[in-house]
């Protein structure tokens, strides 16, 4: 007894004496020595990769909607072929080129610049919520009803559009066999693939879909508009109003969230989801110029002077504006709505009252109320990720 | 008849836990078999060599007791799990060892014992992912042990608590593995110090100087986000020593 009255507090003070240790601090790697070296040489990629996943804010799941599935190494190795200029003719254009990661993943110019500078035929499309998109193209629904790629639809799935852009005379002006010799010469893609693919076998499927991951986890959900929306909205799902006072918006962006939703969710989606239609003719020119959008894809009638409904998320990040970027500002896209739409023989029903077109007539206030409401639907954390940046030395 | 019966369950445990095949999986802790020493005076000694199971794992355990002083005892034990192949790299699968040493108190009763002993010990945890992709981890464990045994001439049956505190002391991992995986190990890393209690019962036929043993531990917490293998049922035969020596001893 005198022993176990001896031995316990012993006991106890043991355990006190070893009670204290260091937090765990577990090394992570991706890459082997050799194989982090040879990237290091030409990449500043991390020692483990970021996270690709996307994750829709809750108005949008609870309507449904769910993003793409993401293979982070895939993502990974889609991020370096996004970035890399050796995918071109003259080795000068990568796919970043015309895709900026500051503008939102579209481009400052009216027209980008192809090799040789060569110019393309229209404006470059924010890549930055492609997600968006994702649970409607290509084989999840019926293909010919889900949203499409390039402003005239051509392309059914990311996929297409960057093998688009890739074998473009005006863009890339490669062949997918090119692209993948040009992958097959550079050492950093060894690891990469091996990574992605479990071996360094480089394939024209391969290097598609890995730039479509990267392209899928170009996710744009932090925005103000999509936390007041998840805040308001709660678990009052059904049937929700996008035209409810939002607690956390100011007057103004109350007041530009109503002009908008009575009068562009009709096209671009009440809660800057998936856009509402595939595409529409919205009045920029009352004839079909030599631009014939979508009709020149489908030669059908209707379709002439259509072009694809873009999402109007970070839109304040991705002037100029429209298909030929002919406006420089949200400012003159809002006066076109106000006073300029044209009557064009495919102007959208939306667009119109009875066989005129529809004129908003905005006042100034109403117009800079509308301006600054589409401010909450940027997400400025996209430009500067650097899981999404340039990993070139 | 009673005897027989226990007898043919203890084969038949013991069939299973060597014949049954493994399906390997991962794992990051696997308790060993809580030894519950049986002691009533000085330089009684005991050695156990048994084969324990759990998920994704067989393990060799050997485990030894000795009373250097009166109501005094210190344990060793020693558990090696997993196959060989997993550590060189040519099978997938979880490798886990454990060498630890302990002292204590007891006191004889009877038919039986009450222990309270404590320890220390340290292994490692190693994981073949395949495609060269492998975790490590080094763990350190300090145990309090209170627990009480049985005996009669024929049976023995034991109870014990086992209380750990384990600390995952250093590691790596490759990044690039099953998300489940991964998310386990991010689990750890972040918990980092686990007190983690252990149930441990044993039964057994004592054949003197050998005892016919089975044990079943188990983790008590549910640590189904850890990927710790929860049990571990060990058949074992236990070498009574000190009665051996002490046998000899009468004879001369």
């Amino acid at each position: 007894m005198k022993k176990i009255r001896f031995t316990l507090p012993l006991f106890v003070l043991v355990l006190l004496a070893v009670a204290c240790n260091k937090k765990s601090d577990f090394n992570y790697y991706y890459y082997s020595p050799e194989e982090y070296a040879v990237l290091s040489q030409h990449l500043n990629l991390n020692d483990v990769p970021e996270d690709y996943s996307v994750e829709f804010p809750n108005h949008l799941r609870v309507q449904g909607l769910f993003p793409r599935p993401v293979e982070r190494d895939k993502a990974v190795l889609g991020r370096v072929l996004f970035y890399d200029k050796s995918l071109s003719k003259d080795a000068k254009v990568a796919c970043a080129s015309c895709h900026k990661q500051d503008a939102g993943f579209g481009d400052t110019k009216a027209v980008s610049l192809g090799v040789y500078d060569r110019p393309g035929d229209r404006n470059s499309i924010a890549l930055a919520s492609v997600s968006n998109f994702s649970a409607y193209y290509g084989t999840d629904l019926n293909g010919s009803l889900a949203i499409r790629f390039f402003w005239d639809n051509r392309a059914a799935t990311v996929k297409e559009q960057s093998e688009g852009s890739l074998t473009n005379p005006k863009e890339m002006d490669m062949h997918l066999s090119e692209v993948a010799a040009a992958v097959q010469a550079q050492p950093y893609y060894e690891p990469l693939f091996k990574k992605a693919y479990g071996d360094v076998n480089v394939t024209q499927e391969r290097v598609l879909e890995s730039i479509a991951n990267f392209i899928n986890a170009m996710g744009s959900y932090q925005s103000k508009f999509d936390d007041e929306a998840s805040k308001t909205m709660g678990t009052n799902n059904y049937n929700f109003d996008y035209k409810t006072t939002f607690a956390g918006f100011s007057a103004a962006e109350n007041r530009g969230k109503t002009l908008y939703e009575n009068n562009c969710s009709s096209c671009h989606s009440a809660s800057m989801g998936r856009p509402m239609l595939y595409n529409s003719n919205n009045g920029l020119d009352a004839v079909t110029g030599s631009d014939r959008g979508v009709g020149g894809v489908t030669s059908l009638n209707k379709d002439e002077g259509t072009f694809k409904v873009p999402t109007l998320r970070n839109i304040t990040l991705t002037a100029p504006y429209m298909h030929d970027g002919r406006f420089a500002t949200l400012e003159q896209v809002v006066e076109h709505y106000s006073t300029g739409v044209k009557n064009h023989p495919n102007l959208d029903f939306r667009l119109k009252v009875g066989n005129q077109s529809k004129l908003l007539h905005l006042t100034s206030s109403e117009k800079q109320d509308l301006i600054t409401f589409l401010g909450t639907v940027t997400d400025d954390k996209v430009r500067t990720a650097t899981r999404f940046a340039d990993p070139f030395k | 008849m009673k005897i027989h019966n226990t007898l043919r369950f203890l084969l038949i445990s013991a069939v299973f836990c060597i014949t049954c095949p493994v399906f390997a999986q991962h794992f990051y802790y696997a308790p060993n078999a809580v030894h519950i020493p049986m002691m009533s005076e000085k330089n009684d000694a005991a050695l156990t060599v048994g084969i324990g199971r759990g998920s994704g794992y067989r393990a060799l355990e050997v485990q030894a007791a000795y009373s250097p002083l009166r109501h005094v005892a210190i344990m060793f034990n020693y558990f090696d799990a997993g196959s060989k192949e997993v550590e060189r790299l040519k099978e997938t699968g979880g490798r886990g060892k454990l060498t630890e040493a302990g002292a204590g108190v007891y006191q004889g009763m009877t038919n039986g014992c009450i222990s309270l002993l404590a320890g220390y010990g340290q292994g490692y945890f190693f994981n073949n992912y395949g495609l060269e992709r492998i975790s490590r981890f080094e763990v350190q464990r300090w145990f309090v042990q209170p627990a009480l045994m049985y005996q009669d001439k024929f049976f023995r049956g034991g109870l014990a608590i086992r209380l750990n505190r384990l600390y995952y002391s250093e590691g790596e991992t490759a990044f690039n593995i099953d998300e489940n995986e991964l998310n386990a190990i991010q689990n750890i890393e972040e918990r980092s110090v686990f007190f983690l209690p252990e149930l441990g019962i044993h039964t057994g036929i004592n054949f003197a100087p050998f005892a016919l043993n089975l044990s079943l531990t188990t983790i008590f917490p549910k640590t189904y986000n850890l990927n710790f293998a929860r049990f571990n049922s060990n058949f074992s035969l236990t070498l009574d020593i000190g009665r051996m020596v002490k046998k000899e001893g009468k004879g001369k």
